[in-house]
């Protein structure tokens, strides 16, 4: 039991879109909360067909304190697209389990992000004098955005600033890149890699990082 | 023939986006040894620096991943 409230304080589940076009922000999300010593959960992390999508959400929900739910396919790009009401969904569940059950699920907290700001109120008046961050769809922002969260949030101190995060990251991209093709990885490997093993390279390539520092 | 020795990964050259523009990293520096306005001129700038120490240049794009990579 014990083992399970420390996890709880230590998952962040993850609310975002999992399309191509959001690929470009969700890498440095998963790296920044990681970076910063949290476990993103996501519902892509395990895959048994034998399990309902919105029971997977459930459990993810229960299981995390903090959770990051990006709203920002809010709205349609284009003519006739359907806009997606997965992420409104899940935030709505998330702040249910916060508000009704009750225990340490009362201490739940969240961080709402979305393009621009203010946009959201429209599409989600319930919301309006909430929180919300805009991340503006730049990677760079967003990792800002969720380390300021964070050292708020969780009144951590000593943390690097989200500049060194982000160039970080950029490094890890590099060594990623690098170690997998010479594994013999191909471009498509690569752009299609499940998230639960980009999420193992990155704990790796974070820990030996830290590890270096310490040493040096 | 002498084999060409590969470069290390401490004299990795990065091209990384900043707010501002493109900047300049040399790997696990600390700092951006500058930030340029264009891309074009933090590439070659980074090669120049990433010669002497006979390196390779890592370009990356916007969201971090590599555009494209400069041996020594």
């Amino acid at each position: 039991m014990a083992k399970t409230i420390k996890k709880f304080d230590k998952n962040v589940f993850i609310n975002c879109p999992f399309d191509k076009k959001y690929k470009p922000l969700l890498k440095p999300l998963l790296f920044t909360i990681l970076y910063l010593g949290y476990q993103p959960r996501i519902a892509s992390e395990s895959s048994d067909s034998g399990e309902t999508r919105i029971n997977k959400i459930f459990k993810l929900i229960q299981e995390s304190k903090y959770s990051v739910h990006d709203l920002s396919r809010i709205k349609s790009s284009k003519k006739d697209e359907i806009f997606r009401l997965n992420m409104p969904f899940e935030l709505g569940v998330d702040i249910g389990c916060r508000k009704f059950k009750g225990g340490k699920w009362n201490t739940k907290k969240c961080l709402i992000l979305e393009t621009k700001p203010y946009r959201y109120q429209k599409a989600l008046s319930d919301l309006s004098n909430s929180e919300i961050k805009s991340h503006k769809d730049d990677p760079k922002t967003l990792v800002r955005r969720v380390r300021n969260w964070f050292v708020e949030t969780m009144e951590i101190d000593n943390v690097k600033s989200a500049a060194v995060i982000w160039d970080n990251f950029n490094e890890f991209m590099s060594d990623f890149f690098f170690k997998r093709k010479k594994e013999g990885f191909k471009k498509a490997d690569l752009q299609e890699m499940p998230i639960p093993e980009i999420i193992k390279f990155m704990k790796d390539w974070i820990r030996s990082k830290k590890e270096q520092n310490v040493h040096e | 023939m002498a084999k060409k020795k590969s470069s290390t990964k401490k004299s990795r050259v990065h091209v990384i986006s900043r707010d501002k523009g493109w900047a300049v990293k040399k790997e696990g520096a600390s700092r951006a040894t500058k930030i340029y306005k264009g891309k074009d001129t933090a590439v070659k700038k980074a090669t120049k620096s990433a010669k002497k120490k006979g390196g390779d240049v890592v370009v990356h794009k916007r969201d971090g991943s590599i555009q494209k990579w400069i041996k020594k």
